[in-house]
């Protein structure tokens, strides 16, 4: 590389930037010569706070502290001595202030040991990952990352300009090439913490393409190096990798899951994990609450860089937001705390109306999340969410709310009712339905059966699910505004289904499905939640970053990165204007 | 060295006479009678004596001017009375120095003042400015010493400028009887002490100057941002002194002072200077009667 600069260039300040650099990798691949513009920075413009010594300096210039009076009789002989003085003698005073003031800026230039360098044009990618909230670095790597990444956009010069991407679990850029400093800080300003792991490689990959064509292009990636490919990435010579924190211990809820048992859905299984990233044993208390209730408080003692884990079990109906929480002084808190949602255990009111085959209350009786109840009409147990079971006889117009309604002998707004015939057997049957989950209704014999032919303003919400040889429907699942309704048009005494083992299967389905739109609702929320607490990926709770990293290989500082300093030109210039100064000045008060 | 004037007349009452007694032995010192140009009572000569200026011509002895090429005047047997003044200088400039020059300045003036009574003068004390701002009474014996004491004690120094040759002129023009005159200042005069001294010779006052002189204001030790305030004129200077100032001052310090010795070498003048610091009280009243005179 050659230090050759071509004549002509500018040159400004620039300042303030970055000032407490840490590590720093990479390489600067650009050619000098090539570039148009040469800047100057400061590595430590907080120093330029020492030209307020230029107030004093002023101030006792200004007032003549040096002047002492004389009294004297030889007056008519002084006065041949100051009519032989050169004129200039009168701005003695005003030449020497402004020749002390020249030191001291000098001096305090040098001091904030100004750096020339080519002209940048920077990617930064800002590392957004869950472990960037570690705390070791006040007030979390986060922060203090997009605090240097506004230090390179403070530090930015004419002729230079920087983009920001975020690394989170998904690479995104936030501003292009720009030399606009609030649209950089906005930019700076939105990039959030995250619980995923860092895509720092996708990112870098992005800001290559950004930085395609351009010349003293350079990605500088601040992070914490906790991602795979760390020290191959600070290799690379277009890329820097300023790793921010230390290397500190942590503590994390790795897994946190929970399930209702199969066979009794009112039991509730938890599994919690915790796993240690630490050098030392941990000692933490973890903390599991359901719907912000207390459900248990453990001790736990983890092992270096072991796992603990325990499956706690508890009874209840209802379902809701199930909190793992770490009691432990810990550098990431972020990932002490795991949330889970517990389904609830779906108790489902069914009322029976009217008269009923044994085997459909049997059926009833045998799901046990129902609580069956038994009336005559609708109104004699009015529920809000029950789902009404009928067979036989159903009433015109149908009630609001989910309806089970059993081999229907007389039509409705729904449906019309044709003449009982014998069916034979179920041809088929749609695949992927929810009432037919786990069931199988082909080959079994249907016998008398009265055809249900939809009405015509009902039929684009009408779903057969099973039908006949010749098309005749067996069951039917209909969307209403006012709740929904399923229909199995066979009779139960002449069906076989009743002695299938699928019947109970086939009344549970058809109850979870009327019962559907409420609980899927609940598990989208669940989702969501899911979606914004599950746990921190292991790779970011560890905080300890590649050991080559961490020993500071590639040291550097991102402002004076192959700059050259100025300070000793200043330092000369301040020397030579100090002697000049004192030669002309101050040499006589030396005796 | 500094004494306050209220014990002037006791401190100075013993060494004076020490003083009286040297200046006898040597004929008066500084305040000597006036060199006899005229015969004085008689006819008798007793002796010769250089030319000075203001002799009558008609005194001198041509024969031994024909034979020693030099002019010598005859002297005569017997003296008449005679008169003795003395000026002091109370301008401004004499308020300065450590003891102040006024301080110093008396006290030579006393000293003057007895000595010459002491050879039976009629002395009269004058205190000069740019005029006269003060006349004694003429005394002629030493018992009336204790008067013009007084008359000293009461002097101080004024704001006013120093103006030698209209002081000099307006005592010239007070003054009947002509009488060798004392000068006592420190001779900071900007129109020159000489056309002072010129009046004084030529009017017959022999001028016989005592120069009282502050070593610091010949040598000042001042360098850098200083202020310089005249305290007679009022003018002020702001100057940044350097090494070649201060060296310049010197010299024309230096030609001040030769320019006062040359005069009185000139025309054999009889005078002295007195510094006022470096020297006993004692001194002081040595020095001001010329018993370390130079010519």
């Amino acid at each position: 590389m050659t230090d050759r600069i071509a004549p002509g260039r500018r040159c400004r300040w620039q300042g303030p930037t970055a000032a407490a650099a840490p590590m720093v990798s990479g390489q600067d691949h650009g050619c000098w010569c090539a570039l148009p513009v040469i800047a100057l920075v400061l590595v430590h413009p907080e120093r330029l706070l020492w030209a307020l010594l230029a107030v004093p300096v002023v101030v006792f210039g200004l007032w003549k502290l040096r002047i002492v009076q004389r009294r004297i009789a030889t007056g008519f002989l002084w006065q041949q001595v100051a009519t032989a003085r050169p004129a200039r003698f009168g701005l003695r005073r005003v030449v020497s202030l402004v020749v002390q003031l020249a030191v001291l800026l000098a001096l305090v230039a040098a001091l904030a040991d100004p750096r020339a360098r080519p002209a940048r044009q920077l990617v930064v990618v800002v590392d957004n990952s869950a472990s960037m909230q570690a705390t070791d670095v006040a007030p979390s790597r986060l922060e203090a990352a997009k605090r240097m990444a506004a230090q390179l956009a403070a530090g930015l010069c004419e002729g230079e300009a920087m983009a920001v991407l975020s690394a989170g679990p998904v690479a995104a850029p936030r501003c292009g090439l720009t030399n606009r400093r609030e649209v950089l800080h906005k930019a700076l300003a939105g990039i959030g913490p995250t619980r995923g792991s860092a895509q720092v490689a996708e990112a870098v990959e992005l800001g290559r393409q950004m930085l395609a064509g351009r010349r003293g292009g350079r990605i500088v990636v601040l992070s914490d190096g906790g991602f795979p490919g760390a020290e191959r990435l600070a290799g690379q010579p277009d890329v820097q990798l300023i790793v921010l924190g230390r290397r500190v211990d942590n503590a994390a809820v790795g897994r946190l899951a929970a399930r209702r048992a199969p066979a009794d859905p009112l039991r509730c299984q938890v599994l919690v994990e915790v796993a240690s990233y630490a050098g030392k044993p941990i000692q933490a208390e973890l903390e599991v609450t359901l719907r912000d209730r207390l459900v248990a408080t453990v001790p736990l003692a983890v092992e270096p860089g072991g796992r603990w884990a325990r499956v706690f079990e508890m009874t209840t109906p209802v379902g809701g937001r199930l909190v793992a929480r770490l009691r432990s002084q810990d550098a990431l808190p972020a990932d002490d705390v795991a949330i889970a949602h517990v389904p609830p255990a779906g108790q489902r009111h069914v009322l029976l109306v009217g008269p009923s085959h044994p085997s459909l209350r049997a059926a009833l009786e045998a799901d046990p999340r129902v609580r069956l109840s038994v009336a005559e009409s609708p109104a004699a147990d009015p529920r809000p969410g029950s789902i009404l079971v009928f067979q036989g006889q159903v009433p015109e117009p149908l009630p609001p709310g989910p309806l089970l309604v059993v081999d229907p002998e007389s039509g409705c707004e729904l449906w019309q009712v044709g003449q009982p015939r014998r069916l034979g057997l179920v041809a088929a049957q749609r695949e992927g339905s929810a009432i037919l989950s786990g069931v199988r209704l082909e080959g079994v014999g249907i016998g008398t059966c009265r055809p249900l032919v939809p009405s015509p303003g009902a039929t684009s919400n009408v779903t057969t699910l099973a039908w006949t040889a010749d098309r005749v429907p067996v069951a039917l699942a209909i969307q209403r505004a006012a709740g929904r309704v399923a229909v199995f048009c066979f009779g139960l005494e002449q069906s076989d289904v009743t002695q299938r083992p699928a019947w109970p299967v086939l009344v549970s389905n058809a109850l979870g499905w009327l019962a559907e739109p409420s609980q899927s609702r609940e598990t989208l929320r669940a989702a969501a939640d899911r979606d914004q607490s599950r746990p921190v990926p292991p790779e970011e709770s560890d905080l300890r970053p590649p050991p080559a990293l961490e020993k500071g290989r590639w040291q550097d500082t991102v402002v004076a990165d192959r700059a050259v300093p100025v300070w000793p030109y200043l330092a000369a210039v301040a020397l030579g204007a100090a002697v000049v100064e004192w030669y002309l000045f101050q040499r006589r008060w030396i005796s | 060295m500094t004494v306050a004037m209220d014990c002037f007349a006791a401190e100075l009452a013993g060494p004076l006479r020490h003083v009286a007694l040297a200046a006898r032995a040597l004929g008066g010192g500084l305040a000597a009678p006036p060199r006899a140009r005229l015969p004085a009572g008689g006819t008798e000569v007793t002796g010769h004596r250089d030319y000075a200026p203001g002799d009558d011509i008609r005194q001198v002895d041509w024969n031994i001017c024909a034979r020693h090429d030099e002019l010598v005047v005859k002297q005569y047997r017997g003296q008449a009375d005679w008169c003795f003044y003395v000026l002091v200088d109370v301008s401004a400039s004499m308020q300065l120095g450590r003891p102040p020059k006024s301080e110093v300045a008396r006290r030579a003036a006393a000293a003057l003042v007895y000595v010459a009574l002491d050879q039976m003068a009629r002395v009269t004390v004058l205190a000069v400015t740019d005029r006269v701002v003060g006349r004694s009474p003429a005394v002629r014996h030493t018992g009336r010493f204790a008067t013009l004491l007084r008359f000293l004690e009461r002097l101080e120094p004024t704001e006013a400028q120093t103006d030698l040759r209209a002081s000099a002129s307006q005592f010239i023009h007070s003054t009947q009887r002509p009488g060798p005159t004392a000068v006592i200042s420190d001779f900071y005069d900007p129109g020159g002490f000489e056309a002072a001294l010129e009046l004084l010779r030529h009017s017959g006052c022999e001028p016989r100057p005592v120069r009282i002189y502050d070593p610091c204001e010949a040598a000042p030790p001042w360098l850098g941002e200083t202020e310089l305030v005249d305290v007679e004129s009022g003018q002020r200077w702001q100057l940044v002194i350097t090494r070649r100032d201060l060296q310049r001052y010197k010299r024309l310090m230096e030609e001040h002072d030769r320019a006062v010795a040359h005069y009185a070498a000139r025309y054999r003048l009889r005078w002295t200077q007195i510094p006022v610091d470096g020297v006993t009280a004692e001194d002081v009243l040595m020095r001001a009667v010329g018993l370390r005179w130079r010519r």
